[in-house]
This record gives structure tokens, sequence and C-alpha cells, in this order.
């Protein structure tokens, strides 16, 4: 999962996107209303969140949620601003965004809300199985015969994007695409390690593994196991 | 009593052409009854001429000649204009009265020594009378010649003159009111107009104007002056909502910060080091708060006239240098200072105030310039004021008008490199006010930034 993140103080900018980055999401950040709306359309299929300030130098945050609503209604927007009247809130929604969410605000409460709005896109499900083993988003955790399975964040990353898109071939770029952020040179091999990763914590031994490869184009996890 | 304006103007109109007219009425009225006297007079004066052809007199006595034509009718009858004709001695006793007196005497004074006329009634007739003495040819008064004549046709054509004047005044006043009032009523109506228009606008529809008449008379300018005055509250309005925005969006930035560093912190184990460095970042945004929270206290407490000014006569480069060591505003900086200020100048200010000002204007010209820049201190003994320049990234021509704006940070001052909440401008701005210093700013941008403060004469 891929969040683009406009805001113009820095330290704000950081905690979230580490305290994000923990929770298996990549973010990018654009501080300046400019340059974050060129992300924002240039990579819009790329983004399943974008979190947006309000008061930005440069564009306003509700400019920006404007111009993307012309080019796409669904992806999902999140108002992070200190502006906080009643006014300002119905504006920000009238304004096509699905959430507002005003500062100072409690991290958990801010993932919460990313959750269901990422929830409400694949359909109400929170978690994710093949076989025996089960991806919980709410808890996030996995778990193979109902043991818990250490994962690292981009480990749980790359398991999640295969199991929303269970049954589907999900192409070498696009996973690189949903799951590393901007700065990522694009280097596809680095999903190699991290398939192999997973393969060895989760595989059962003697038996094929969940994951399919699909040579030269990317992986998949069957519906049949 | 409380009257309305269309009342008032309709009064005010009304008893001014009232008294106007009174006055036109009473000088028509003695004009005609002046005019009919004289006729009357100047017909007695005749018949006296004609009384006094017929007789003449010798020493003290009267020889009255030519009786038969005094047999006229207007003097033998009392209908048509009658001629009453008395003659008496210097005793009082009658000589000669003309018959159509019958019993009656015209009545006479004997005080009287010159020609008189008067008005008297005999029977119920209005009689107009001349009195004249009769004098011989020694001077001396013999008696008296008294002739009276009818004044019932002048007197009734007065009475209907007057009678006719009243009720003519007394309509004429009262239709002039209504008239008036309703021609006030149509004047006074835009008025009425813009007060029901003016009731309708407050608070949350401040944007709205007053229409404007199509006449450019008086009324339209007081609708433009209104609407001028709305123009202003509504700016006044607007910045008050800016302010507080802003402070509130200042406010709240640090604490977000705070409050998201320490709740991600939390969520899993960490290194020292992480607690370390987040929780310096965490100190460093509470310093953040502190100072917000002190620059608005002083700019509150700027802003109310309560601030007492205590003027001393200050040596300036003695101040600044002074200033610059206080503050450690050149500690761990490779800014080098220069001064082309003389030892002996002096200048009055307020020495605490003025503390701030410089601490302000010093550490911006050390805090936007260049790491190695140059900062000048001149003075300019012509214009009485202190320059101080900076080689810094300057201000660009567009912003420079805003600097003193609260809360405005020109934008390439905004980077969090540079902590600042751009209050502190607004503050000195202020503080210079209070000193009577004139404070401006001239810039170019990425060359340096130049602040003058002209100090009072």
């Amino acid at each position: 999962m891929r969040i683009l993140l406009v805001e113009d103080e820095t330290a704000i900018a950081n905690f979230l996107k580490d305290g994000l980055e923990e929770e298996s999401f990549a973010v990018d950040i654009a501080n300046n209303g400019r340059v974050g709306l060129e992300m924002a359309i240039e990579n819009i299929s790329e983004y399943d969140i974008i979190l947006l300030d309000w008061m930005l130098p440069g564009l306003s945050g509700i400019e920006i949620c404007r111009n993307i609503r012309k080019v796409n209604t669904s992806v999902p927007i999140i108002f992070l601003t200190a502006k906080d009247t009643v006014d300002d809130t119905v504006f920000g929604l009238e304004t096509g965004a699905n959430d507002y969410i005003k500062k100072p605000f409690a991290f958990e409460e801010l993932l919460a809300r990313i959750k269901v709005l990422l929830r409400t896109k694949s359909g109400e499900q929170s978690v994710f199985t093949s076989g025996n083993i089960e991806l919980n988003i709410e808890l996030h955790q996995v778990t193979k015969n109902g043991h818990i399975i250490e994962l690292t964040q981009k480990e749980f990353a790359l398991l999640e994007y295969l199991l929303r898109n269970k049954g589907n071939i999900c192409r070498r770029t696009r996973i690189i695409e949903k799951i590393w952020d901007i700065h990522f040179d694009k280097d596809t091999s680095v999903i190699d390690v991290f398939i192999n990763a997973l393969r060895k914590k989760l595989d059962t031994a003697g038996e094929e593994s969940f994951i399919q490869t699909i040579r030269g184009v990317g992986y998949r996890v069957n519906e049949t196991i | 009593m409380n009257l309305n304006l269309k009342n008032r103007i309709a009064i005010f109109n009304t008893i001014a052409i009232a008294i106007t007219t009174f006055i036109v009425f009473v000088i028509i009225y003695f004009v005609v009854s002046y005019s009919s006297y004289q006729h009357l007079d100047n017909d007695i004066k005749a018949e006296m001429e004609e009384v006094f052809s017929n007789f003449n007199w010798e020493n003290d006595s009267i020889l009255i000649s030519k009786m038969p034509e005094w047999e006229e009718a207007e003097h033998q009858q009392i209908e048509v204009n009658p001629t009453f004709i008395q003659i008496v001695d210097i005793d009082g006793k009658a000589i000669f009265k003309s018959i159509n007196l019958q019993d009656d005497y015209l009545l006479f004074n004997p005080k009287n020594k010159k020609a008189t006329f008067y008005n008297t009634t005999i029977n119920t007739q209005k009689i107009r009378q001349g009195q004249f003495p009769i004098i011989n040819k020694n001077q001396k008064n013999i008696g008296y010649l008294t002739i009276g004549i009818s004044q019932e046709e002048s007197s009734s054509v007065l009475h209907n003159l007057f009678i006719v004047l009243c009720c003519t005044y007394v309509i004429l006043v009262l239709i002039l009111y209504i008239i008036m009032y309703y021609v006030a009523s149509k004047a006074i109506k835009p008025v009425q107009q813009l007060i029901n228009s003016a009731l309708l606008i407050n608070e949350s529809n401040i944007n709205s104007r007053l229409p404007l008449p199509k006449n450019k008379d008086e009324i339209y300018k007081l609708a433009t002056t209104f609407n001028e005055l709305l123009n202003r509250i509504e700016k006044s309005m607007q910045q008050q909502k800016q302010f507080t925005a802003d402070a509130s969006h200042e406010m709240r930035t640090p604490l977000t910060i705070i409050k998201g560093t320490l709740e991600v912190l939390l969520r899993k184990q960490r290194t020292p080091e992480q607690y370390e460095q987040k929780i310096d970042e965490v100190i460093t945004q509470t310093d953040r708060l502190s100072l917000l929270f002190d620059q608005l206290l002083q700019l509150a407490r700027a802003e109310s006239n309560n601030t007492i000014i205590k003027k001393e006569s200050i040596k300036l480069k003695e101040k600044i240098e002074q200033i610059i060591k206080t503050n450690d505003l050149l500690l761990n900086k490779h800014n080098h200072v220069s001064y082309n200020i003389p030892e002996d100048c002096l200048i009055v200010a307020d020495s605490a105030l003025l503390n701030r000002v410089l601490e302000n204007i010093i550490s911006n010209a050390i805090k936007y310039n260049t790491p190695n820049g140059n900062v000048f201190f001149e003075w300019n003994k012509k214009t009485n004021s202190l320059l101080i320049k900076d080689e810094g990234i300057g201000i660009s021509k567009e912003q420079l008008p805003y600097l003193f704006n609260r809360f405005y940070r020109a934008d390439n001052s905004r980077s969090s490199a540079i902590q600042g909440n751009g209050l502190g401008l607004s503050i000195i701005k202020r503080l210079c006010e209070l000193q009577l210093i004139n404070i401006s700013v001239e810039s170019t941008e990425n060359k340096g930034t130049t602040f003058t403060l002209q100090f009072p004469a």
C-alpha cells in the first residue's frame, strides 16, 4: 500500500512516515502544494491513499483535492489540517475528500481511518488467507496454522499485496510501485529477495510454494491452494 | 417632542410660509385700509374747502353766506352718502348744523388745535369725521368746523376683506401642511429605503452593500459613504479571521509534532538513540510553542496602549554592541559586523523597547544572511536614521509590502530550516510606533536587505 503525504512541516512528515512505514505502507512526501499535485496526478494509479494538509505554501490543499478529483474520483483522500471549524470540515469533505482529521490528532486514530478507507476499497476484507496462511490487516499479523509468523515491514506489505490480488498475476513493476516509495530505483530484482524470504517463512516443507512464479512477468498466489 | 423628520420638514416649511403669508395678508389689509381712509379724508377735505369758500370771518365772528347751496341733498338727507357739517364757536356752541344731523351733534375735541380725522358713529352709522380749526386773519382760533361723511361702504369692504383673508389663511395653512408632509415623505423615502437595506446587513452577509439611488445627490453620497464604511469593516473582520486562523495554525503545528512523534515513538521498542533524537525534537517544538506564546503576549501588550514609554538619550553604537554581546548573536556564526556610526552619536528612545527592536532586526540580519555574509551598521546624520544591512537571501518586491503583517513569512524563508513564526516584525513595528521611530525596509533578492530606523529629532 502506497501513500502520498502532502505536508510542509518536516517534523510532522517525519513521524507520519516513520509510523506508517512501520505499518507496512510506502510513503511519498511532498512538502509544497505544487509538487504534491504534480506527484498525485503523475502517479495517480499508484497511490492507495492521499493525505493532504490544507494550509500549504503555493497551492492550497483544497485546490489539490479539487484537481485530483477532476481526473480521479476513486482514490481516497484524507485532509489532515489545523483548520478546525465545522464550515472548514464541511467544505473539505464537499470538495471531494473522504475524511477530515483535525490537528493535533492521535496517530492510532489516523491509522484506523486509513484502514477503513482501504477496507472499503477492497470490499470489507480485513483478513486474507491462502491455505493455512492467514494475514490480518487489523491486527497487523500473519499466522500459519494459528502460529504467529514474524515478518518485516516489506515482507508483510508484499504478502498483503499478493493475497489481496489472489488469483491474479502481480506484475513485477506493479509490485515495486505499490510496495516501495518513490525514492526506490526501480530495480525489480529486490522483489525476488523478499519472495524467497516469504517462501522460507511460510511454505510447508515438501509441498509446492503458495507463491507461483510466472517467468518474466511476476508472481501469483493461487486460489486453489 | 420627538417628531420624525417628515413632520419636522413639513411643519418648518408650513410655518415659514404661514408667517410670510401672514405678513403679506397684514400688509394687504393695511394698505387697503389706509388707501380707503385716504379717499374718505380727501373727500372731507374737498368738502371743507367748499365750506370755507362759502363763508368768511372777520374778527371773532363767522359769517355764513350762500346758505341755499347747502341745501343739497347730501346735506339734507341721511341716506346716500350723506355729508354732515357742523360749525362751533370757540366756546363750543354750535353755530351751524347741516339739516341731516337733526338732533345729533358731531363729536368734537377742543384739544385738537390742528386738523384731525377720526371715526365715530351717528345713530348706527359709521362716520368719518374731519375737524378743522377756523383761524381768522389775526391767526386767532375762533371756532371749529367739523365735517363727517359715511364710511359704511368702505367699512363693509374692509370687513369683508378681513373675513376673506382670515378664512383663506386658515385653509391655506392646512392645505400647505398636507402638501408639505407629502412632499417631505417623498423626499425622505430614499432614506427609509437605505434604512431598510442597512438593517439587513449583519455579520453573516457583511459583503452586501446598499443600493445606490439614480440621482447623484446627498442620499447617493450617504449611501456610498456607508458602503465604504462597510468595506473597511469587512476588511477588518477579514484581518481578524486571518489572524485567528494563523495563530491557531501556528499553535497546533508544534502540538501535532509533539503528540505524533511521541505516540509513534511509543508504539514499539526503540533504541536509546532513537529515543534521544525524538525527545530532542519534542524539546525543540516545546521551545517553539513557548516562543509563540511569548510573542503573542508581547503583541497583545504592544497593541493595547498600556505600554509606558520612558524616553532617554542613548549612545547608539554602544547600545548595538551591547545587544550583540548580551544575546550572543554572533556565537558560532561566521558573519562579520562593521560600524559606520560616530562614537558620540545619541538617539532618543525607550531603552528596553529599543533593545527588543534591535535584537530582532540584528538577529534577522544574521539569520537570513549568507554564512559568511557581512552586517553593516550605518548612521545617516541628515535623516537621523540607523541603517542595518545584510548580504543575505533578501526579500522579493512582491512580498516586501506584507513583511510587517502578523504571521507573514516571505516564501523563501519558510523552509523549516530557518525557525520563525512571522510575528517578530509585526511586534517590533508596533514597538517602533510607540517610540515614534519610523521603520522601513528595502531589499533585493539574493543580494541583501536593509532595515532603516529613523529616530525622532
